[in-house]
């Protein structure tokens, strides 16, 4: 089980530094495991995650080309004048923030000043519910700042034992292999609590700003549902006792085997090293070529090795292994892509029912809110 | 000042208020569009270079 959770997890990594788009530790990841003995399912992985990569840059930039292509000339030429650095142009939408906050502050002032005074007072102002998502959304953000610092971390870990692994055997008792599996425990912790975090904040928010939009809810909350049952079922079909029970009977069996004749081997030869066949051996086809190009194995063993992949491979345990995995990653997908949904249906639709005039939630929601009143009186 | 002509200057003001917030937010679309093409040359030259590197 143990190798087979450390791919997933390696896998799983590649994975997420795609999705943050993080080239630079791909591309140290890919020069780190090329040509590394054992390490070639691993560096295929990041090739791939790295040409998506480039992939979507393409595409991206196309994108941005086609919105590049609608501003009017004029605009472009006023562009030209302006560009500068990031910090150039945050000041200068800051300065356009401040710009629209008293436009819109002397519009409702000038409006205001048109109603008797009683009705002044009756001008409730709403809760400012984008500020209080915003100051929500911090919160959240401190707590992915710190799950995106502790993967840093466990990445660093990973390179560290790779780097060791290329030069020797790295022991299973390994305080290092300790440190990796205590920060893993302490990254799925952290995720969990930015998840919950994220629930137990923003949903009221979602709630009250929907409040009375019945069709929007029940959407968001459906939405919630599945991703709580999806996450479950990954979690049951990862945690199933059974399932380690027959790893324990069946496989690990077949892999001590194999670790009984590596070990008649290891230390007689440079060449052969630990992390080959811890790595390696896993792998039917570099089986093959270890053995092949060392020559270092007696027949007999190169043929019982042979053997103990085939097996290992084709038992009913590892299959259900493999599919289990397949089925969690298919759930993680699903999951992903209700994510997405929930966060469509909160954030961009909170802004699209709010944020049409101005772009500016409070004030637009006082301002029309203000409208709305003034109209009534009149 | 009676009701109809408060309504009228209310009217007036809300479409200056909507005339000054659509030029301010064509300004800065102006400015984020620029900020997105000079970002793209940005991306095409490092690609660019990352391709001769690795040739």
């Amino acid at each position: 089980m143990k190798e087979n959770i450390e791919q997933t997890e390696e896998q799983k990594q590649i994975q997420e530094l795609k999705e943050i788009g993080d080239i630079d530790s791909l591309k140290e990841l890919s020069e780190l495991s090329e040509g590394q003995p054992g390490m070639e399912s691993l560096h295929n992985d990041v090739e791939m995650a790295l040409q998506d990569l480039i992939k979507e840059s393409v595409n991206s930039l196309d994108k941005s080309g086609e919105m590049a292509a609608e501003i009017p000339d004029y605009q472009k030429n006023e562009m030209i004048k302006q560009g500068g650095s990031p910090e150039d142009i945050a000041d200068q939408l800051s300065e356009i923030e401040a710009e629209k906050d008293l436009i819109i502050e002397r519009g409702v002032s000038s409006m205001n000043d048109l109603l008797p005074d009683g009705d002044k007072d009756s001008i409730e102002k709403p809760g400012d519910i984008t500020q209080r998502f915003a100051e929500a959304q911090a919160e959240v953000s401190v707590e992915q700042a710190r799950l995106k610092s502790i993967q840093d971390k466990l990445n660093q870990k990973h390179y560290e034992l790779a780097d060791r692994e290329s030069n020797g055997v790295v022991a299973e008792d390994d305080p290092l292999r300790k440190e990796i599996d205590d920060i893993n425990n302490e990254r799925i912790e952290a995720a969990r609590s930015a998840y919950s975090l994220d629930s137990r904040l923003k949903e009221p928010l979602v709630r009250e700003a929907f409040e009375g939009d019945k069709d929007v809810l029940e959407e968001v909350s459906n939405i919630k549902a599945e991703i709580d049952k999806l996450n479950q079922e990954a979690e049951n079909i990862v945690n199933d006792p059974q399932i380690q029970e027959l790893y324990k009977r069946d496989l690990q069996k077949i892999l001590q085997r194999r670790l009984d004749i590596v070990n008649k081997y290891y230390g007689k030869s440079d060449e052969l090293r630990a992390s080959d066949f811890r790595n390696g051996l896993s792998d039917i086809v570099t089986i093959d070529r270890v053995s092949g190009s060392s020559e270092r194995f007696s027949q007999e063993d190169n043929i019982a090795l042979r053997e103990i992949g085939r097996q290992y491979y084709s038992h009913p345990t590892n299959i259900d292994l493999r599919n289990r995995q397949k089925q969690v990653d298919d759930l993680h997908n699903q999951r992903n892509a209700m994510k997405e949904d929930f966060l469509l249906k909160t954030s961009a639709e909170l802004a699209k029912k709010y944020d049409e005039e101005s772009n500016s939630v409070s004030r637009t929601m006082f301002y029309n809110h203000l409208r709305d009143k003034i109209e009534k009186k009149i | 000042m009676d009701k109809e002509d408060v309504s009228k200057e209310i009217k007036k003001i809300e479409e200056e208020t909507l005339a000054k917030l659509s030029k301010l937010r064509a300004k800065k679309d102006a400015i984020v569009s620029n900020y997105i093409a000079k970002l793209r040359e940005k991306k095409i030259e490092d690609l660019r270079k990352d391709i001769q590197s690795s040739i």
